[in-house]
């Protein structure tokens, strides 16, 4: 069968109109969710976004960060509150009153899983900590993710921000020019990387409780998350007692690998095995360069004095030609030659949609927007998207009655108490201007 | 509760006891024939590490990934990044070129649940060992394909290899990752999109490959069957990066570098102190202005009263420049206690200091993490001591181990071969000679 056969035969199997009539991987695991911003909240969007039942609880009037979170508003709910959660079913619930703890630990005993991202120890003094939950449901998978973890002297009076965890795990470190202080990145990596960790191991949680029946507590720390994936930082230090330091964008550990300067723009060259170096000697007119001692294998281009060589050589090339056309050759001879996409040319990018890795969504409350597709392609149960965010309360009543059986006299009486509520008039908590409703789920 | 939540939790989770609790993921039988790329090892690393027996599959003489080490610098051999992500696997060798070796990797396909692979796509199909071809033989098989343009889209026929880097600029991360030029300069080389300076696109499609593999099981116990998991790294990491596409097609915004500054906020950033630097974020306005009060300057919170006021760029750089004055004067542990004084007035949104590592040393010298078991120094029976990330994750009734760091190409052919395929010392010295493993 030939390479095309095989990519027409996947590309079948991916089929974006076919999703919905798919079954979904999660279908059947209740979530809840007491967290803010990214880290807590982005994992239950994974989870959501693979078939969980995801309850977003929130302090009524207030709500999480995320809806007022910059850098721009759009029916009245900033660009990140837009994007980031979905298919997520929305409380308002005051959790810290002892009646909304009360309702809140009847919501847990029926959810298989619990995602909370406060200070250590915050919802234990609420009474509603791992150690009241799992007194009514043991089967509970509570999992607690911060900035440092919920026990140990330094990390507990400590706040943490993706930026801190950033700079406390050596990432900042370990990241931009040696010429230069330490860079933040531009994103906030320490959150997204322990979003999808956390969403990974509470799976193997829930595999463990399917063989058990047990529950657990779960901690996620989101600086020993991002020590964690610091490849060769901690095995250089130990062997060598050297500190790694900035390199740039040249990788000290794949040669040549770099960021560099072509004709229009910016191109990312790799060459990671000995064959692919082969193809960009062929490319560069200088295919003797892979067969000379200094070059031939990876060990050897990644010596200093052949790695700083080799990179001026590939620095003098690159700029000859445009990304288009480093691209291409790339493309034919077999080594790695990527464009710096922005926003802007991902937008435009055919191989990104056809991939649904960009889509262009349309919301029951906000209708047309641009989200980022679930990167996990899963043949038989695909991820999807069915709406982004909701006012606070929204789905109170599809929640608290139909979850909890609360009746309408009692839901409102927990209303004028202030246990439960919905948005304030405030931009990120306002509903975009006419909403008649539609898009609750009761 | 009569203890305290953090001791509760401390005895809950303590690593020293992870040996006397179950592993969450010891059902499990994972085939991981990656080659070359990092995002394989890591996604096989994250199961490994959760209790899945992983059978590592190289080529005779090794994963090329071996190679991807500073300096070319190796231990027995082997590069120092491999080191960390051999972790509790098997290592067997076996010739995918030979038609027995393939024979050989079918049958450990058919006893597995998941299989790992970073080649082209394609390749692992015209071998005959594609999802196609091994789910007719093990139906229940998660297949997991991982590679920069994925397995379908117009660019999935690229002969491009697997690279971090390539991974990276895709995902649009670089882009808006560095420094802008200083205006007085003439060039700066490192005024330019900027690299994290860990693997970190490989990362990103690891975990977010074993998240869609641990999917496609729990998705098994319902529907019997497994199914094809493709994960691009590229589309891995621009998933966690918000919202550029979204800032440029909503409002005609290029979300463009900000150096340590942050797109929407300040102070969110990082300022020099007399000993290193800090991260210091005040977000709400009470925070700001408890600021201003603490640096002496007030008259910066009447004239710049909002977030959206601070958030020009020109106007972070005046604003930063004023407040480094007063940080670059005190130690972090000075500005951490006078931060804390102040913050004591304020009821919600502080201000908010934590410490920016200058070289990794730093981490490593924090009993904090020794404390933790974040950072250990592991005797591995093959190689010996080394100093090596642990699992991240605590948890209470499952927890995550480290077993072994690290074996060599092969080292477990003659367990794994018996276990697997029954094939004892001299059938195996035969598939030797025949260079099929």
């Amino acid at each position: 069968m030939t390479p095309g056969d095989y990519l027409e035969w996947a590309g079948r199997q991916f089929d974006p109109a076919a999703v919905f009539g798919k079954p979904e991987a999660l279908r059947g695991v209740r979530v809840i969710d007491l967290g803010t911003i990214f880290l807590g909240p982005t994992t239950t969007s994974y989870l959501a976004e693979y078939g969980a039942e995801v309850i977003k609880v929130e302090i009524p009037g207030a709500g999480d960060t995320i809806r007022a979170l910059g850098p721009s508003f759009h029916q009245n709910m900033s660009l990140i509150g837009l994007n980031e959660p979905k298919n997520k079913y929305f409380v308002g619930l005051d959790v810290r009153k002892p009646r909304g703890a009360d309702i809140f630990r009847r919501l847990a005993a029926r959810a298989d899983v619990l995602v909370e991202n406060f200070r250590a120890g915050t919802l234990d003094r609420w009474s509603v900590g791992y150690r009241q939950l799992r007194e009514v449901n043991p089967r509970l998978i509570y999992s607690a993710h911060n900035g440092f973890g919920q026990w140990g002297e330094y990390g507990l009076r400590r706040p943490s921000y993706d930026a801190i965890a950033q700079g406390e795990s050596a990432m900042a470190a370990i990241s931009g020019f040696p010429e230069r202080p330490p860079i933040k990145s531009g994103g906030y990596i320490g959150d997204y990387l322990g979003a999808i960790a956390g969403a990974a191991t509470i799976l193997a949680a829930l595999h463990h409780r399917r063989r058990t029946g047990q529950g657990q507590l779960i901690e996620i720390a989101q600086v020993e998350c991002l020590i964690r994936f610091l490849d060769w930082t901690w095995t250089y230090h130990g062997l060598t007692g050297e500190h790694r330091g900035r390199y740039g964008n040249a990788d000290v550990a794949i040669v040549p690998s770099d960021i560099v300067r072509a004709r229009d723009g910016f191109v990312a060259i790799s060459a990671p095995t000995d064959e692919a170096f082969g193809s960009l000697a062929r490319a560069m007119d200088e295919p003797r360069l892979a067969s000379g001692p200094r070059y031939a294998t990876q060990l050897a281009r990644a010596r200093q004095e052949h790695r700083d060589a080799l990179l001026e050589r590939l620095r003098e090339w690159a700029p000859k030609h445009t990304t288009a056309e480093l691209v291409a050759l790339g493309d034919r001879h077999g080594f790695a030659a990527a464009p710096v996409h922005s926003g802007e040319t991902q937008s435009h990018d055919p191989h990104l949609a056809a991939r649904g890795a960009v889509v262009r969504f349309d919301d029951p409350i906000y209708g047309r927007l641009p989200l980022v597709g679930s990167p996990a392609k899963l043949s038989a149960t695909p991820a999807r998207i069915k709406w982004t965010i909701k006012p606070i309360g929204a789905d109170n009543e599809f929640v608290l009655r139909g979850l909890l059986g609360l009746g309408a006299d009692e839901l409102k009486m927990l209303e004028a108490e202030g246990v439960v509520g919905r948005w304030a008039d405030k931009p990120g908590q306002r509903p975009p201007d006419g909403w008649d409703g539609a898009g609750r789920a009761l | 509760m009569s203890v305290d939540w953090p001791d509760w939790a401390r005895a809950a989770t303590d690593p020293a006891r992870t040996f006397a609790r179950p592993e969450a993921l010891d059902d499990l039988l994972v085939i991981d024939c990656s080659q070359a790329s990092f995002a394989g090892l890591v996604a096989s690393s994250f199961l490994a590490e959760l209790g899945a027996e992983v059978i590592r599959v190289e080529p005779p003489g090794g994963d090329p990934a071996r190679h991807f080490t500073p300096f070319g610098l190796t231990r027995a051999e082997t590069g120092l990044g491999y080191l960390v992500e051999g972790r509790n696997k098997f290592h067997v060798t076996l010739n995918l070129e030979e038609p027995s070796g393939r024979e050989m990797l079918t049958r450990l396909a058919v006893r597995a649940d998941v299989l790992i692979e970073t080649f082209l796509p394609g390749r692992m199909d015209a071998w005959g060992l594609g999802y196609r071809q091994l789910s007719a033989l093990n139906p229940r098989l998660v297949y997991l394909a991982l590679c920069t343009y994925g397995q379908f889209g117009p660019r999935a026929g690229s002969a491009q290899p697997n690279a971090d880097v390539a991974d990276q600029a895709l995902s649009g991360l670089a882009f808006y990752t560095g420094f802008l030029p200083d205006p007085a300069a003439e060039s700066d080389p490192s005024a330019v999109h900027t690299r994290q300076g860990s693997w970190h696109g490989w990362t990103l499609g690891g975990v977010w490959g074993a998240f869609g593999a641990l999917a496609a099981l729990h998705a098994r116990a319902d529907l019997g069957v497994g199914q094809l998991v493709d994960v691009s790294p590229a589309e891995a990491l621009m998933r966690s990066t918000d919202i550029s596409v979204g800032w440029w097609e909503m409002d005609g915004v290029r979300r463009s570098r900000m150096g340590n500054f942050d797109t929407a906020i300040f102070p969110y950033a990082y300022f020099r102190s007399r000993d290193g630097y800090i991260l210091l974020a005040a977000v709400v306005e009470p925070a700001w202005q408890a600021l201003c009060r603490l640096i002496g300057r007030e008259a910066l919170a009447r004239e710049f009263p909002s977030v959206p006021s601070r958030r020009p760029l020109e106007v972070q750089r005046r604003l930063h420049a004023e407040v480094e004055a007063w940080t670059v004067t005190r130690t972090f542990e000075e500005i951490w206690a006078a931060a804390e004084a102040a913050n004591a007035s304020l009821e919600a949104g502080v201000i908010v200091v934590g410490r920016v590592v200058g070289t990794p040393a730093e981490v490593v010298a924090n009993p904090y993490y020794r404390e933790r078991g974040t950072l250990a120094v592991f005797s591995d029976p093959t190689y010996g001591d080394l100093l090596l990330q642990m699992p991240f994750q605590k948890a209470s009734a499952s927890p995550p181990r480290l077993k072994w760091a690290c074996r060599r190409p092969g080292q477990d052919n003659a367990h794994v071969y018996a276990n697997y395929l029954g094939y004892g010392r001299e059938t195996l010295a035969d598939l030797r000679r025949r260079g099929v493993v």
